[in-house]
């Protein structure tokens, strides 16, 4: 493992502190936890936004976005990520727990780069959140690495 | 407008793939995730753009479904991989299909102004053959078994012909 962890940046815009812990614990293997930021709702992510456009602030390899957010619809907030000057190219990954195939489309029609779902069951979840990170955090190339 | 059921998982994919060698790498690798439906292949960017279009030969949907997910290569004889990813994220009716895109050019230029240009993925194709085909299997693992992929548009009967025989 190299000793940048790949230059991984991850944002994770989520409110449940279960789903914070599993996916926290996932990622380690792929990015140091200095690399990790906690957003749980829309207004305090919009503070980050303005923070790299300042320039105070990198941007990230990769950011996981919840749909359940307290102040906003995660598909609103994946149109604002996306029309922002600064987050055109930036993967994001819907990580949700809801199936309806219309919220799919609209996600992918949002501008979001993909979608998985948070299975019920653990061990699911697990193997879901271990394919998600292998592939946006080793394999796919992010236009935005810290090397 | 039919809606496709939950159980639809019916899955075509589309690889645009001049190189032969390349291809049959990620036929075997693809086949390896569990997949039994044969890949659609276009050879050139043109074909592609044919394709996606339903023109000339590709205009009966039952035979050319449209894909759920397309892996395109960058460098393509003709019309350039480039041309038709923005081809396609153009266009309202295709732009939510996922495209992967797998390319031997690794300049943070194109890379970044692939993922502008809506790309939804970018992996770098390796030169090794055994590199090469098992990142195309991380690459299928992720995007059929993991990942959930938007309606295409068709109606759900096109679909049966297209399913795996194992999901998950």
């Amino acid at each position: 493992m190299p000793p940048n962890m790949f230059g991984n940046r991850v944002i994770i815009i989520e409110d449940s502190e279960p789903d914070r812990a599993v996916i926290g614990e996932m990622l380690a293997e792929y990015c140091t936890a200095d690399k990790i930021s906690y957003f749980e709702s829309g207004s305090s992510f919009e503070n980050y936004l303005a923070s790299v456009a300042a320039g105070n602030d990198s941007k990230p390899t990769l950011i996981l976005v919840d749909l359940h957010l307290p102040d906003c619809s995660g598909v609103d907030l994946i149109r604002s990520i996306r029309s922002h000057p600064h987050f055109v190219a930036v993967p994001i990954v819907v990580l949700t727990g809801i199936v309806a195939s219309e919220t799919i489309t609209e996600c992918y029609e949002a501008g979001a780069n993909s979608y998985c779902l948070k299975a019920i069951d653990m061990h699911d979840y697990r193997r879901n959140l271990k394919s998600l990170c292998y592939n946006w955090l080793h394999l796919a190339v992010s236009p935005h690495r810290d090397i | 407008m039919e809606q496709p059921t939950p159980e639809d998982r019916a899955i075509a994919i589309l690889i645009v793939e001049d190189n032969d060698t390349d291809f049959i790498v990620f036929e075997r690798a693809y086949k390896e995730c569990g997949a039994t439906n044969p890949l659609i292949r276009c050879k050139t960017g043109d074909e592609a753009v044919a394709y996606v279009n339903r023109r000339g030969e590709y205009s009966d949907p039952a035979r050319a479904p449209r894909p759920k997910l397309i892996v395109l290569d960058l460098n393509l004889p003709g019309t350039d991989g480039r041309d038709v990813l923005h081809l396609i994220k153009s266009d309202a009716r295709l732009r939510r299909i996922p495209v992967v895109v797998l390319s031997t050019s690794h300049t943070d230029e194109d890379i970044h102004a692939t993922y502008a240009a809506g790309a939804n993925s970018y992996v770098a194709k390796p030169s090794d053959f055994q590199a090469f085909f098992s990142a195309v299997k991380t690459l299928m693992e992720y995007w059929v078994n993991t990942a959930e992929l938007p309606w295409n548009g068709d109606p759900p009967s096109h679909a049966h012909a297209y399913r795996f025989d194992s999901v998950k």
